[in-house]
């Protein structure tokens, strides 16, 4: 009990940390966070000039398909500050051959590099991410406990497919020095998940059904809000927990293997 | 394509100093050597009358303007041969690129199916916008706001200041080199897999303007970006600032959509700002028809149009830089 208490102490001492970094900049601070704000909120920009126009996405109603692109929102606004700096920090120690700080520190590796890489920057996205899902939601107020509890296991499902995504290509900075496009792969994979899975077809929607199950990130979520269960959630949930496992397997794996050469 | 911090700076600091090392003494020393060539020859002469001297200003101007282009190519080669060491680095497109692609094709697909047109664009016309927007991304695409607010910020940009050439035009020449690298290792790949597998036409309608609106654009996307560069002169630490004109300009200049799905208002707004320079004109100039709300117009006439808001981007990029650089202090060295 007393090693949580501690944990939980630790990261918050990291956040004050990160705030204060921010904060240092303000205008710059100022700006990030609307940018952030406002670029979040651009997300379902497409679907509202689809529907604008006239036209729909097949089987979606305009709020069924804002609710599914709100849950995208809420959930990447939710990791992005405490994951995604991980693949920034490791990238950038790697190259430095500063890793070997971050080793020093007492306690888990993985703790300390997901702990000290909280991004204060992104907390503009969450805010976006959430005032849109409470926006969408509320149409569809009130949600029945069994659909909303469906809802919040889904959205950890994805959750865990986010961390799982997130350590990999932590992981793969060891190996892949310096690329800091490696992040532009996981937006272009995460892309298909923005949408409703309905608009693919064939080998596609398996692909982000089952393979990597980017649909957990918006669409399934949503789908059980709107209370259209199927078998398709339950299988979907097991790679999620997989990428999870086998992202900190590898991101371990690779922090033993980490030989500090660019020191 | 976010740049990466440490390849920019390395760009930025070494590669210049390389270049600088060879092509500007270099260009020092032909300048001299052209002067004093054109000095003589006119002395030899004993040319006194306007003509002779006008045909040695022009002499030497051309000289000058010759050493410009080789300073220019050494900076490019220079660039291309850093960056061509991270060639993976510029393969993330083959594949991101594509992926985008094939998204906006699953999603037009599917709201097409209950209609021929949406806003007189047909599904082939908006599977062609998307395919050009990204390939002419691919050709434009530049950080020089990146790397001169990150010089300006740590300072070293003092050497800049002390170099016989403009940064811009430094920054310009990196440019170059980096667009070619990605003109090998991302447009063609790419534009292979759009044609092979996603069997995309690639005929533009004027081949010629295509080109000159695509350079324009070049230009264009390239002095917006040091523009936003320049700021760090004022702000020290731009990033905010820069994710700003990001976001207006990845929604204003048509690289998300097609400005004609925006209502007509916004439209009529968006003709007179400089933003569909960069994506939307091409791609219109691709097809060979332009309109943009209320205003239509032959490709010609937008071609010029562009011609034109780039001429005065540059006037404009350059005041501010004279501004900034008198606020420079050279912190942080």
């Amino acid at each position: 009990m007393n090693s949580i208490r501690l944990a939980f102490s630790v990261y918050g001492q990291y956040i004050r940390v990160a705030f204060a970094s921010a904060a240092a900049y303000r205008l710059d601070f100022f700006f990030t966070q609307t940018v952030m704000l406002a670029g979040s909120l651009l997300i379902p920009l497409l679907t509202v000039l689809i529907y604008a126009n006239g036209e729909a996405i097949p089987g979606w109603t305009f709020h069924e398909a804002l609710l599914a692109q709100a849950v995208f929102m809420l959930s990447s606004g939710l990791c992005a500050p405490f994951f995604h700096n991980v693949v920034w920090t490791t990238m950038e120690r790697v190259r430095e051959g500063t890793y070997d700080l971050l080793l020093l520190k007492p306690g888990s590796a993985v703790f300390t590099a997901v702990a000290g890489s909280f991004g204060f920057e992104y907390i503009g996205q969450l805010c976006g991410g959430a005032a849109m899902f409470a926006y969408a939601a509320a149409r569809f107020a009130p949600i029945p406990a069994g659909g909303a509890a469906l809802f919040a296991l889904l959205f950890l499902m994805g959750v865990l497919l986010n961390l799982g995504c997130v350590l990999m290509m932590s992981a793969v900075c060891f190996k892949w020095v310096g690329n800091s496009r490696v992040f532009e792969i996981y937006d272009a994979v995460t892309l298909f998940g923005r949408y409703p899975v309905t608009i693919f077809t064939g080998a596609l929607r398996a692909a982000v059904t089952y393979v990597i199950p980017v649909a957990m990130l918006g669409f399934f979520p949503a789908t059980a809000i709107l209370g259209r269960t199927t078998a398709q959630m339950a299988v979907a949930a097991v790679p999620c927990v997989l990428f999870a496992i086998f992202g900190y397997g590898l991101f371990r794996h690779m922090i033993q293997r980490y030989q500090s050469a660019g020191g | 394509m976010s740049p990466s911090p440490n390849l920019s700076e390395n760009s930025n600091v070494e590669t210049p100093r390389r270049v600088s090392a060879g092509a500007a003494t270099g260009a020092d020393t032909d300048a001299n050597t052209s002067a004093s060539a054109n000095a003589g020859a006119v002395a030899s002469t004993g040319a006194d009358t306007s003509t002779s001297v006008g045909a040695g200003v022009v002499a030497v101007a051309a000289a000058g303007i010759r050493i410009k282009i080789r300073v220019i190519l050494a900076i490019a080669a220079s660039t291309y041969k850093e960056w061509a060491a991270y060639r993976t680095h510029s393969l993330v497109s083959v594949f991101v690129g594509p992926a985008y692609f094939l998204t906006q094709i699953c999603i037009w697909r599917a709201v097409y199916s209950g209609t021929d047109s949406i806003r007189g664009i047909s599904l082939d016309a908006m599977i062609t916008y998307y395919g050009v927007t990204t390939l002419v991304s691919y050709l434009t695409m530049d950080f020089a706001d990146w790397n001169l607010q990150m010089l300006i910020r740590t300072g070293k940009f003092t050497t800049f200041v002390l170099r016989p050439i403009h940064h811009r035009l430094f920054a310009f020449a990196q440019k170059l080199g980096h667009r070619t690298l990605g003109l090998l290792f991302e447009f063609l790949p790419a534009l292979l897999i759009f044609v092979f597998i996603f069997h995309m036409e690639i005929a533009p309608v004027r081949g010629g303007y295509f080109l000159v609106s695509v350079a324009l654009s070049y230009i264009m996307v390239f002095t917006v970006n040091y523009s936003i560069g320049i700021a760090a002169f004022w702000l020290v630490r731009t990033d905010g600032l820069r994710s700003v004109i990001k976001l207006l300009t990845s929604v204003c200049s048509g690289a998300l959509f097609p400005l004609l799905l925006l209502p007509d208002a916004l439209q009529r707004i968006l003709f007179f700002l400089p933003f569909q320079f960069t994506a939307y004109v091409p791609s219109m100039v691709y097809t060979g028809t332009y309109r943009l709300g209320t205003f239509s117009m032959g490709i010609p006439q937008i071609v010029c149009v562009q011609a034109v808001y780039t001429a005065t981007a540059l006037v404009l990029s350059e005041l501010l830089y004279r501004f900034g650089l008198k606020r420079f202090t050279a912190a942080g060295v």
